[in-house]
């Protein structure tokens, strides 16, 4: 098939009686929430910037429109446009070729069409796919605007992958219940993920002071401000801040595993 | 009665129909009237007969003199039969032109009239089948496609509203009537139809009625991974020279400026060395032509001069001449 329909009729039309389904065995058509989707749909932004929008045009509506990353947000729960977009690309269903270049070639040029690509591929891919392919950008340390219904908060890249990959609800979206790493790792599935702080055992082992002590980290940022720790608004270099909430992370992260 | 008769008989006659409501009936509605008019003057019809009961429908028929209508010729006493009538109109007038009086209209070519109503009563009728058609097989009818539509693509642009601030434009008061025609608020030239606000209109623009009368079909085309990595890059490129472009500082500037100036020299370089090339390439393919004349098209004597001239490595003096 050539082309895609311009509008979205068909594809809530179908609802998944005819059209294809997502590689995960999902309905493409039900994966957001009936109540977001009739939202989206209402919305003007779609109406006027994802009507008639290829995989290509996606980008340009990326670079222009979105600035953050959410679902509703508001007293109106307008849809952001982070969602408007996801919508689409759950409408225009991309290869993994295509994914692949939003992902590496185009979200290391634009840090929210790595997102947006982040948020489709939990969605639709199934557990290994998600796994092999959002774990390499759990060591992206870009900042990334998010918006909710109350303000907008600082998050992270890495933070966000991380978030899809452990949490069930994101950007107004409930994700559907992916099987622990552990569960795959023993059916041989996935190999187990080598973290970049280090082996875990080699971490466990060592002097548990160093790591209580947040040493452990302290050793490689040694040219943290003195005082961030209290909380206090030092000036300091972006990516050391990143360095920082990077590591808290991993940390959490590899704390999950066995 | 015998009198009106013998009057009609004797007056070559012209018949005015009027609306009944003007003109009355006194007893029957099926009656003709008729009135004998010496003086024809238009003032003088509208004027109603008092004794006449306006509320019944009629046929007034009103028979003028030929003196009024045809100069002077009262000495006519037969009734004009149609033929004669219809002669009378073709002779020559007082100016001794052939037109008559009707030439001013426009002349229909009537077969080709009849050759059209043909042709949209026999499309109508297929339509028509096709609707009923569709209908028993219970679907919707849409019109076929012809063939020349184009793919829709996403919008370049959007809807400029700000621009129209402060404007004022003059719309006539019954020009639109609901949305149909050309009123105040967003006019889709293509459908004849205008919007008040924006979301009805981009409804209206991403609506299949609108699609189809721009002549699209409603598809986008789906693009290749190659797309979308060419997509990255001109995007990329084109916030770059973006930021190149917006700079501040007098140093920047003077480097900005001097890339450009760089880029430009070596551009004018190349379409000079091209020129000089092409120029020499053309001067070989004439020496060449010089010396490959064959046999056959000489003329004694007349080419030697040339040939000599060529093997010397002379072609001309610029001239194309010869």
């Amino acid at each position: 098939m050539a082309h895609h329909r311009a509008d979205e009729k068909r594809f809530m039309d179908e609802r998944g009686s005819s059209g294809p389904l997502a590689p995960n065995g999902l309905n493409p058509a039900t994966i957001m929430e009936k109540p977001v989707r009739e939202r989206i749909i209402d919305s003007y932004f779609w109406k006027d910037q994802c009507f008639a929008v290829n995989e290509a045009d996606i980008i340009n509506r990326v670079v222009d429109h979105v600035n953050f990353i959410g679902g509703t947000y508001g007293d109106a729960q307008r849809p952001s446009p982070f969602l408007c977009l996801a919508f689409k690309l759950l409408q225009l269903a991309p290869s993994d070729d295509i994914l692949r270049e939003y992902l590496e070639f185009g979200g290391e040029k634009f840090k929210y069409l790595r997102a947006l690509a982040l948020f489709y591929i939990r969605l639709t891919r199934q557990a290994k796919d998600v796994y092999k392919m959002l774990e390499p950008y759990l060591e992206d340390r870009r900042k990334l605007k998010r918006r909710t219904r109350i303000g907008t908060s600082l998050t992270f890249m890495d933070q966000f992958a991380d978030d899809l990959l452990t949490k069930d609800r994101v950007c107004a979206t409930t994700l559907w219940k992916m099987p622990k790493r552990e569960l795959l790792e023993d059916l041989d599935v996935l190999e187990p993920r080598v973290s970049p702080l280090g082996d875990i055992e080699d971490l466990l082992e060592s002097d548990p002071e160093v790591v209580e002590g947040n040493n452990g980290r302290r050793a490689d940022d040694s040219e943290e401000s003195p005082g961030s720790e209290f909380g206090e608004v030092t000036p300091e270099p972006e990516g050391i801040h990143v360095d920082k909430e990077m590591g808290e992370k991993e940390k959490e992260h590899d704390n999950d595993e066995p | 009665m015998e009198m009106i008769v013998s009057i009609l008989s004797l007056c070559s006659s012209m018949i005015i129909l009027c609306p009944s409501s003007v003109w009355g009936n006194s007893e029957d509605s099926a009656t003709t009237h008729r009135f004998h008019i010496n003086n024809f003057e238009a003032p003088a019809l509208a004027q109603p007969r008092p004794s006449f009961n306006h509320q019944q429908p009629c046929h007034c028929t009103y028979i003028l003199p030929s003196s009024t209508l045809y100069n002077g010729n009262t000495t006519e006493t037969s009734p004009l039969s149609a033929n004669q009538f219809a002669a009378m109109s073709a002779n020559k007038g007082a100016y001794e032109t052939t037109a008559s009086d009707t030439d001013f209209r426009k002349k229909y070519d009537r077969a080709e009239y009849a050759a059209k109503a043909a042709e949209r009563e026999s499309k109508e009728k297929e339509e028509r089948k096709a609707r009923y058609e569709a209908k028993l097989a219970g679907k919707k009818y849409h019109v076929p496609l012809t063939g020349n539509e184009t793919l829709t693509e996403a919008r370049a642009s959007r809807l400029d509203v700000a621009s129209n601030v402060g404007k004022v434009m003059l719309v006539p008061a019954g020009a639109a009537t609901g949305k149909r025609g050309r009123g105040a608020g967003f006019y889709c030239q293509a459908c004849d139809l205008t919007f008040k606000d924006n979301l009805q209109w981009v409804e209206h623009e991403n609506s299949m009625q609108h699609l189809r009368a721009i002549g699209q079909t409603g598809e986008v085309r789906r693009a290749t991974a190659e797309d979308v990595h060419d997509r990255i890059t001109m995007i990329w490129e084109k916030i770059i020279d973006e930021k190149r472009a917006d700079v501040k500082t007098l140093g920047e500037r003077l480097e900005v400026r001097k890339m450009e100036d760089d880029k430009e020299r070596e551009e004018r370089r190349r379409k000079r060395r091209d020129l000089v090339e092409k120029k020499k390439a053309i001067k070989e393919e004439e020496v060449k032509v010089k010396k490959e004349y064959g046999d056959d098209v000489r003329i004694e004597g007349e080419h030697d001069e040339d040939d000599m001239m060529a093997s010397m490595g002379i072609v001309g003096f610029g001239s194309s001449k010869k």
